[in-house]
């Protein structure tokens, strides 16, 4: 009788299926959803604002902060859009460092998400595994940048810690561990009946419309798209690498651009970053990691500056661009920032069309979205209009908790 | 497909676009040990001509949009500066170029066609420009809702503007100044009876001691003292 009435379904802003807070209304017809439409900018942080009353070494901290993911991705971009305008050059091995990081980050970032996708397939005790051993990437990032999270290591002009001779047991101890479970993850998540029924043609992104999209990363890579910074842009120490991008064919697997194949993708791009971590281990060349040490200097040569430069970075999601502009003066005039799932939400609408209602929580993660990038006040909804919460209050609330919780 | 160098990219696009196109440079950057090339190509287009430079680029091989991006040149210069940010030549190894056309706007006339009908996916950058850059974007159907800033942000203001269409002082919390807030109900702990006299005195010494230490009432007291403290060194 009902079965006839499309129903909205609104899913979020805050939802135990997402990571993050967006907005997706799912209008459905039964269990089928006919069409999607979805609200990002919940959480509109004006980072690119802020930054447009700092000088370039204060942003590198802010950039550092855009996402809790991409902890290099962010700055690594900004400080080679701000070397390219100010004539800098990063010495080699801060190419290096700046390279192995990365690689470091794509290892953590795509195992939290292969956590994530277990998750919301109901797969539990791998979503404990995948996070589990996750932690071992992020132990080998702490030995480098003495940070888990927030690693501050990229200074404009190199690197501001060298990864010296005592860290490489460590590194390589967990870079052996990895090695030794990637049949393991390969097996679990590859071979599992479960996966393989739910993601195998669910959410597929064919490869025109991945095109026509833009999208990057590994979801541009699942359709069939062979793009990869790493291997088409040289930069950092990429260049130095022989690298091809990681398509569903390594798996003997014709791309179809459903889940299953963005799971194929981010799974062998594991393997690969544990290459070429140790690939840049062992060609390390000598020398400084830093074109300046003194900040001041390197704040002078910034001053002195005035262009435009487009700074890329293939991060775990894709490609993130920062754009700067520079006119002699303390604080760019322009600064752009480019996440990579800023290309790569907008296929929602259409790869959710035609899934039904319960795959909807895979197919929103499969793109492994990460929206603290791309939105950059917080809006709750008491039984009235949206309002907004500002530091004071929402400080009150907390300690009044803890006060009651105390009671 | 035979790869075209940096100049023959120019010179594709010098025929397509005339003279349209006002300045064009190469920027090659080179990183890493064996310091091989990436390759830049920065193009100024007049502001009528968005339409006809995206399709000559892509006649020369499909592009990819990273983004669109804007500025507001300030107070010396009424117009905008924006950027198309294409790659092409995306796959194939080494030889992605990245084809920026940048254009200026005039702030008084802030419209730019769509070109969501040569590429289908642009609305969604299209979108952000209008939300923050206040340009008209033309042959875009109107959006249903916000996409980037959120729902109850100010209509007519547009964050990256930097004249008063900007965001205002108003607007702008400055966190830092917020400090802690004041009038904290007092802190229910038991209370303890065995030493209150110590408890002035270690307050006053150093900060820190004191809210891990003493009774609720006298506690109430002395907090916002602390505060000030702290907020004015």
């Amino acid at each position: 009788m009902a079965g006839n009435v499309p129903y909205k379904v609104p899913v979020g802003p805050i939802h135990p299926a997402l990571k993050e807070p967006v907005h997706i209304e799912l209008t459905v017809l039964g269990e089928d959803v006919v069409s999607a439409d979805f609200t990002p900018g919940q959480t509109h942080r004006g980072i690119e604002w802020m930054g447009l009353s700092r000088n370039p070494v204060q942003i590198v901290h802010l950039t550092d902060r855009i996402c809790g993911i991409c902890g290099v991705t962010h700055s690594l971009c900004f400080a080679r859009a701000v070397e390219q305008v100010a004539e800098i050059n990063a010495p080699e091995r801060a190419d290096y460092v700046r390279t192995i990081i990365a690689e470091f980050e794509r290892i953590q970032s795509h195992l939290l998400w292969a956590g994530v996708a277990a998750h919301e397939l109901g797969f539990d005790s791998l979503f404990y595994l995948a996070w589990r051993v996750r932690e071992d990437a992020l132990d080998a990032i702490e030995v480098i940048t003495g940070n888990r999270v927030n690693y501050d290591i990229i200074q404009i002009g190199g690197v501001r810690r060298d990864i010296t001779p005592d860290m490489l047991p460590k590194i390589q101890k967990c870079l052996d561990s990895y090695k030794e479970l990637f049949g393991k993850l390969k097996k679990l998540f590859l071979e599992d009946t479960v996966i393989k029924s739910r993601c195998i043609g669910c959410g597929v992104l064919t490869k025109e419309t991945a095109a026509a999209y833009s999208t990057v990363g590994p979801t541009a890579r699942a359709s069939g798209l062979p793009a990869d910074l790493r291997a088409d842009y040289p930069y950092c120490a990429y260049g130095d690498l022989q690298i091809s991008p990681v398509l569903p064919e390594v798996y003997g697997k014709k791309a179809t651009g459903d889940t299953y194949d963005r799971i194929v993708v981010r799974i062998f791009e594991v393997a690969q970053s544990i290459e070429i971590i140790e690939e840049c281990l062992a060609n390390m060349p000598e020398g400084p990691v830093l074109y300046e040490e003194k900040v001041a200097k390197i704040l002078a040569l910034c001053k002195k500056a005035s262009g435009e430069a487009a700074g890329r970075h293939e991060a775990p999601r894709g490609e993130a661009v920062h754009y700067v502009a520079m006119n002699n003066a303390e604080a760019p005039v322009a600064w752009k920032v480019k996440a990579s799932s800023y290309s790569n939400l907008h296929v929602w609408p259409i790869i959710l069309k035609g899934v039904q209602l319960a795959d909807v929580p895979i197919v929103v993660a499969s793109i492994d979205p990460c929206l603290s990038c791309t939105d950059r006040v917080l809006v709750t909804q008491d039984n009235g209009p949206a309002k907004i919460l500002t530091k004071e209050d929402l400080s009150k609330m907390s300690y009044l908790k803890t006060r009651r919780m105390m009671e | 497909m035979k790869l075209l160098t940096p100049e023959e990219i120019i010179n594709t696009l010098q025929k397509r676009l005339g003279k349209s196109m006002l300045d064009s440079r190469v920027q090659i950057r080179t990183e890493g040990v064996k310091k091989r090339e990436n390759r830049n190509i920065w193009i100024t287009i007049d502001k009528y001509a968005v339409h006809q430079a995206v399709k000559a680029l892509m006649s020369i091989s499909y592009p990819h949009l990273s983004c669109i991006s804007g500025w507001d040149k300030g107070k010396d210069d009424p117009s905008l500066r924006v950027q198309y940010i294409f790659t092409i030549y995306g796959g194939e190894p080494g030889a992605e170029t990245m084809v920026v056309f940048s254009l200026d706007l005039p702030k008084d006339n802030p419209v730019l066609p769509t070109i969501t009908d040569l590429m289908e996916g642009t609305a969604f950058t299209e979108r952000e420009k209008t939300e923050y850059l206040g340009i008209r974007i033309e042959g875009l159907a109107p959006a249903e809702h916000r996409f980037f800033l959120p729902a109850d942000f100010p209509e007519g203001i547009y964050p990256l503007r930097k004249d008063d269409k900007g965001i205002p002082k108003s607007m702008v919390k400055n966190l830092w100044a917020a400090g802690r807030p004041e009038n904290r109900p007092p802190a229910p702990l038991p209370e303890k009876e065995e030493a209150p006299a110590e408890t002035p005195a270690a307050a006053a010494k150093d900060a820190p001691a004191a809210p891990a230490a003493p009774a609720a009432p006298s506690n109430a007291g002395e907090k916002p003292d602390t505060k000030s403290q702290k907020g004015g060194a």
